[in-house]
């Protein structure tokens, strides 16, 4: 017998297998969850007994997180901390499974607030917030705000930031004093007449790594000046009738594509990862760096006294600067967590002094007001634009996240053919709210 | 073949015999080949409970041009993965059948099925650096006077495909060298004597005797390496992961990405199970085609 024969013979029969399984079983999914879990009223009372909490995170904040447990245990002595840290290129597709599971850690990051709202894997955490007295600023606690139907920006709190993550511009200073360029540009203008310097100087004006999509936090920037926070912000909360597909996003997008026919990016921009961009950054290959505080402690190794941060300028110089930023953890307890008073009186301590000075010396900026000090001089320019930028209220989150396939199927093909010249701007808006159409329901 | 009536009980006794591997096979290969083809039927995020679409999302997959246009991309690398390959492949094949001293034969044969042992993972990560703008691809072209010709050649639409295509090729073609030259080695020497005293040539003997001779191992050689172009999934996830755009995404990549990143459980297995479908019908032919003779 040929093997066309045998596939030929197997199709039928599997496609018969799978029809009579359709017509048996039920839908897929639903059936698994809700473990044997005890409910118990919210307090502040964790008693003495001995307690086992189980966290769950991604794995390039286990130092910080190691940090948290042990000062966490020192306070509470009869609870031990067991975390588990999932490789960070993956926890963000593993987050939904591992909240959702019978058997779910106490405390985890929740790495999609919508699904886990709805499906109803997280619970509300507003009795705790009274309970503490919880007083995180608005602006960094509207995402993880959601109605019961999971429509984030609004309703109950179901996760609680431990520090801030912010996008921004790094430069080098050394480059920029042999261009002649003494101090940071405070207008979009001021940083196009830099590139132009760099560019006739044959330096690098911008490393751009578009292979990953790290165009968007510099577009993001310019959007955010043409067109205002509140109609960045509006679509990234997926209101109904948001859209990018609107002048200011275009013009931001026309204003990308101009730079990259400039050559003001780097030559192999699209095909650029972000870490090999990191390297040529640090080994001093060009003026600006578009990225955001998470490489802080890596370009203060790199560069030391040379590296410099500000945060994107606006299109005037009276124009206020914007950033796009938000939890560096968003820590919520899963409906399965077994202890959930101790969970919560774990978020709690997240929000100390302690702990924020903590992630401070991690190299996150806190989220708490205080006068917090890194001994990274990178970091303390960050700290610095963070609470001008604080002041001014203008952050957004960031449009990577506004759908769960945003970055991978929108953001970074679409930034890569405008880049490359192949997608007008005012197609590739249309193409991002395509994506963002699909998703959104 | 003559057909022979068997015994009921020694029927039974084989079957009893198949049972262990059967079970084996059909908890492993054949139930999630059915699981997938039931979720694909529905809208599934992955956790919750789905919603019934029918035949929904085949619907989606031949009219929404990045889906079925990955299916075409990996139809495309089919030249690079299988066809370049083969026919490199035979040729070097030949020329070291040629080669007298055996040391050189081994040391030669040993570094080409070289890249074969790498995986396609690893081997992504070290093209990506050699395709680079400073890569080491481009520095050859350069030093060669042929810097016009330099791209960035996973950066550019035009021939990113083609690059994701060649690191295919270099890693098939050790594959395809070995298994060709196993099959030479079979065949009888003589006929080449034979050819040979009748005046035949280098060329008239590889299309007259090495060519037939061979009919086995090419279609081994196609089938396998066929698969692996319309599956590919690590070498385009590590070096471009589907872009610049979509110009380089294929159906493996897009599989993984629209169920584990975008939750369409359901969209990612209409088009694993219209893959699978498509290998099925290209691989079943060329099989019967290949094997037609020897029935």
């Amino acid at each position: 017998m040929t093997i066309s024969r045998i596939s030929k013979v197997a199709i039928s029969a599997l496609s018969a297998l799978a029809f009579i399984g359709s017509v048996a079983a039920c839908a897929p999914g639903g059936t698994a969850s809700s473990s044997n879990v005890k409910s118990e009223a919210a307090s502040k009372d964790l008693g003495s007994e001995k307690i086992t909490l189980t966290l769950w995170n991604g794995a390039g904040l286990k130092s910080f997180d190691e940090d948290l447990i042990k000062a966490f245990e020192a306070k509470y002595p009869n609870i031990t901390v067991k975390g588990t840290w999932d490789p960070d290129n993956v926890s963000a597709q593993n987050g939904p499974r591992v909240i959702s599971s019978a058997d779910s850690p106490d405390v985890a990051a929740i790495t999609d607030i919508t699904s886990a709202v709805r499906g109803k894997h997280v619970i509300s955490l507003e009795e705790y917030a009274k309970l503490y007295g919880w007083d995180i600023p608005e602006s960094q606690t509207v995402y993880y705000r959601a109605s019961s139907d999971g429509k984030v920006g609004a309703g109950d709190l179901y996760a609680v930031p431990d520090a801030v993550s912010m996008t921004g511009m790094y430069w080098n200073t050394k480059v920029a004093a042999q261009l002649g360029i003494t101090e940071a540009p405070k207008s979009v203008e001021e940083l196009e007449a830099d590139m132009k310097l760099a560019k006739d100087a044959g330096i690098t004006p911008m490393i751009m790594p578009a292979k990953e999509g790290g165009t968007s936090f510099i577009y993001q920037a310019l959007w955010t000046n043409n067109s205002g926070k509140d109609v960045i912000n509006n679509w990234i909360l997926q209101k109904s009738g948001s859209s990018i597909d609107e002048n200011g996003a275009v013009k931001a997008a026309e204003k990308i594509q101009e730079w990259a026919k400039a050559g003001y990016f780097s030559s192999d921009a699209v095909a650029l990862d972000g870490t090999t961009a990191l390297g040529r950054f640090n080994k001093g290959e060009g003026l600006f760096f578009p990225s955001g505080s998470w490489f802080s402690s890596s370009i203060n190794e790199g560069l030391g006294a040379d590296a410099g941060f500000f945060a994107y300028p606006g299109n005037t110089t009276d124009q206020a600067g914007s950033a796009a930023s938000n939890a560096v953890t968003p820590y919520g307890i899963p409906a399965n967590s077994k202890h959930k008073n101790a969970a919560a009186a774990f978020i709690d301590f997240t929000l100390s002094d302690e702990a924020q000075q903590l992630a401070v010396k991690h190299g996150y900026p806190a989220i708490m007001e205080g006068a917090w000090k890194s001994d990274n001089p990178v970091l303390n320019q960050i700290l610095e634009a963070e609470s001008g930028l604080v002041k001014a209220n203008n952050t957004t989150n960031y449009i990577n996240n506004a759908t769960a396939a945003m970055q991978a199927s929108g953001i970074i093909p679409n930034f890569q053919t405008l880049i490359d010249g192949s997608q007008a701007p005012a197609q590739f808006v249309q193409a991002i709210q395509k994506q963002w159409d699909s998703e959104v329901k | 073949m003559k057909q022979r009536r068997v015994r009921p009980r020694l029927l039974m006794v084989s079957l009893l015999f198949l049972l262990p591997a059967f079970l084996f096979y059909a908890v492993f290969v054949l139930w999630p080949i059915i699981q997938t083809m039931w979720y694909s039927l529905y809208d599934w995020n992955g956790i919750d409970v789905a919603t019934w679409v029918g035949l929904g999302n085949y619907v989606q997959i031949f009219t929404d041009s990045n889906l079925y246009g990955s299916i075409l991309h990996s139809f495309f690398l089919i030249i690079f993965f299988s066809i370049m390959p083969i026919i490199v492949g035979l040729i070097v094949a030949v020329l070291i059948k040629d080669i007298k001293l055996k040391s050189v034969s081994s040391f030669v044969q040993v570094c080409l099925f070289l890249p074969r042992v790498i995986p396609g993972a690893a081997a992504g990560v070290a093209w990506t650096w050699m395709l680079a703008d400073h890569g080491a691809i481009n520095q050859i072209l350069r030093s060669l006077g042929l810097g016009q010709f330099t791209h960035v050649w996973l950066g550019e639409q035009s021939v990113a495909l083609g690059a994701v295509g060649i690191i295919g090729f270099w890693l098939q073609l050790g594959f395809c060298i070995v298994l060709l030259l196993s099959g030479i080695g079979g065949i009888d020497a003589s006929l080449y004597e034979a050819a040979s005293l009748d005046g035949a040539g280098w060329w008239r003997q590889l299309f007259a005797i090495t060519l037939p001779g061979l009919r086995g191992q090419i279609g081994v050689c196609l089938t396998l390496t066929i698969v692996s172009a319309l599956a590919s999934f690590d070498i385009v996830y590590m070096s471009t992961q589907g872009g610049p755009g979509t110009s380089t995404m294929v159906p493996g990549v897009q599989v993984y990405r629209l169920a584990f990143t975008q939750q369409s459980v359901g969209l990612a297995s209409a088009l694993a199970v219209t893959l699978m479908v498509l290998v099925l019908l290209v691989v079943g032919p060329l099989q019967s085609l290949v094997n037609k003779k020897e029935d």
